[in-house]
This record gives structure tokens, sequence and C-alpha cells, in this order.
């Protein structure tokens, strides 16, 4: 006889990291959170470093997703790989909010050095990133930059 | 001869379905609990479902939030399109909990002044209605850090030509 469905004792929750304004290096061991940024960059441009994966046990399939919850008019947020030769690669949607006619336009790494996102301003909340790693490189797994800048790669 | 075993514990999605009806505690009394009820009433302890819409509405409907805590996550998808002319309310437990973030609306049939994505931003609303024209495959990722709730990915697809006709933002209602 099949068992009745029970309902959940214990609530299913999301890891989540809050960033205000200030810098953070990620660790592997915080690999899976939601990074919600809670405070608009208010004297210089954030930077954000995703851990080191080159020949990192356990490092394949390392992953992050960065939500902007407020807006940062004035200043842009940066991601980037622990060094240049763990690169970002993929691309980003970018949908510039101030467009008269607004479209999306994917913003594409070149694959072969870029191992820097820089989201520039005015940065809409709601803006995401999600990013996995291979154990090698990071990868765009999902993207919506609303923004009144291009990101940029380099 | 290898044999294909079906997996012994298969790992799923937490699942239920938003129906014609409510989703809040108030409902908690009136409505037995199941993962597949489209009466189940929505709680912290259903963080992490899919809840899906499922049925056309006959008169506007409500979804209450269970009150913020640091994780706790929602994604709701339309399986249907529901063209009657009613809205889908998703709101938080309390006013001083709100939305932050952006819906992206895409028009299907986008206007010269709004374009194919329309986006509008949420700091103080409490409230978010989605209005009628809503086609399948729309859905809203939510995510809760203790305070407020984050629109974490947004995808509603609209018969209507922007933003105003498909999202409304209520502030502290």
């Amino acid at each position: 006889m099949a068992r009745a469905n029970k309902a959940n004792t214990q609530s299913s929750r999301l890891k989540v990291i809050t960033v205000g304004n200030d810098n953070r290096t990620l660790t592997l061991p915080e690999s899976g959170a939601t990074v919600i940024f809670t405070a608009a960059v208010a004297t210089t441009a954030k930077t954000i470093t995703l851990p080191a994966v080159t020949n990192v046990n356990g490092a394949a399939g390392a992953y992050f997703r960065f939500i902007w919850g407020v807006a940062s008019d004035a200043l842009h947020t940066i991601i980037q790989s622990s060094t240049s030769t763990e690169l970002i690669k993929g691309s980003v949607l970018w949908l510039n909010p101030d467009g008269s006619a607004e479209a999306g336009t994917d913003v594409q790494a070149d694959g072969s050095g870029h191992y820097i996102l820089t989201v520039n301003d005015n940065i809409e909340p709601g803006t995401m990133v999600e990013l996995v790693s291979d154990g090698s490189h990071w990868y765009v797994a999902n993207s919506k930059v609303i923004a009144t800048l291009t990101p940029a790669w380099s | 001869m290898s044999k294909t075993r079906p997996a012994h514990a298969p790992h799923k999605l937490r699942y239920l379905t938003w129906g014609d009806n409510d989703l809040d505690s108030s409902t908690a009394m009136a409505f037995a609990r199941s993962w597949t009820d489209s009466a189940h009433p929505l709680t912290e302890t259903d963080s992490g479902a899919i809840i899906l819409v499922k049925e056309v509405l006959t008169a506007d409907k409500t979804l209450t939030l269970p009150s913020a805590k640091k994780g706790l996550y929602f994604k709701i998808v339309w399986g249907i399109t529901d063209s009657a002319a009613f809205s889908r309310v998703i709101k938080t437990a309390t006013a001083a909990e709100t939305f932050r973030g952006t819906i992206v609306v895409i028009a299907s049939q986008p206007d010269t002044d709004e374009g194919d994505f329309v986006t509008d931003q949420l700091n103080s609303h409490d409230e978010i209605q989605i209005v009628d024209d809503v086609i399948q495959g729309s859905w809203i990722d939510l995510v809760s850090d203790g305070d407020h709730w984050y629109i974490a990915d947004s995808s509603i697809l609209n018969n209507t030509d922007g933003f105003a006709a498909a999202v409304v933002l209520q502030d502290n209602s």
C-alpha cells in the first residue's frame, strides 16, 4: 500500500551570503551559495574574487549565483577568478533599462583570455549572474545584467 | 546483459500546485496538506518548492509567502497560459518585508516604446500582481536573506505589449 504523503517538518534553505559595501574573496566551501549584494557600492568598485579551482580537489562543480539586491548607480562590480589562467567563459545577457526600445544583447567573453567580468553601473536590482566551474575554468550558466552601461570582459 | 534499474530514491524537486485558490496560512485549517494538493497552504517548510500554476483563474488569488528567513526560496512556474481577466497576487507576510529586484516581462507583441524586454524595480513593494494573459513557461524565482525577498530571476511571458499590462506592484498594502 502506498504511503501517504507527509508534509515536510524541516524547511529546505539555500546557502545565502550577503555582501555589503565590501570586497569579498569567496572560498570553495562556500560553493553553492546565492550571494546577495545588499548594499550599494559607496566609494570604490566592489570586487568579488572566485575561489581557485585548478588542481583543487572537489572544485569541479563549484558554483555561485550572484544577485544584486539594491541598485548601484555610480560604481561597478567586478567578478574575477583567482588567477588569469582560470577563465570565465560564456556570455552575459545585458538588458538596458534606459533604452526607448529595450532589447537583450549577449555580451560574450573571448574564451581565451577573459577572467574578469565587470558589471558596469547603473546596476539595477534584479541583476544576476550564475557561474559554475569544471575544475579548470568558470562558465556563465545563467545571467540577466540589467544596467545602463554595457558589461565588460577583460 | 546489463539491466537498467530504477533509482532507489531518485532526486526530485519539491513540488506543489497553485490552482484557482489562495495559498496562505489562512487556508491551513481548511485544506488537507498534500504535496500535490492545489490548496496546499504555503509555509516555511515548503521552501524549495516549485509552485506550478495549473488552473485558469475565476477570480483574483493570492499567494502569501512565509515570514522571511535566510535561505528560504520558491520558484513559481506557469504550466498553462491563463488569459482570464484575473490576477495572481504574490505578497510577503508583512509590509516590512519587501520584494527587491526586477521582474523581466517578455512581451509577445512588443511596442516601440517598451520593446521586447520590460523591466521595473521593486524596492518598497510588498505585493506583485501578475495579471492576465500570462503565457505558459513564465516563472519567478524568489529567495530570502532573512529580511526581504529578492527576485533571483524571472521571465514573465505576456501577450500584451508592456510591463504595466503584465505586472502591477503594490506598496505596503
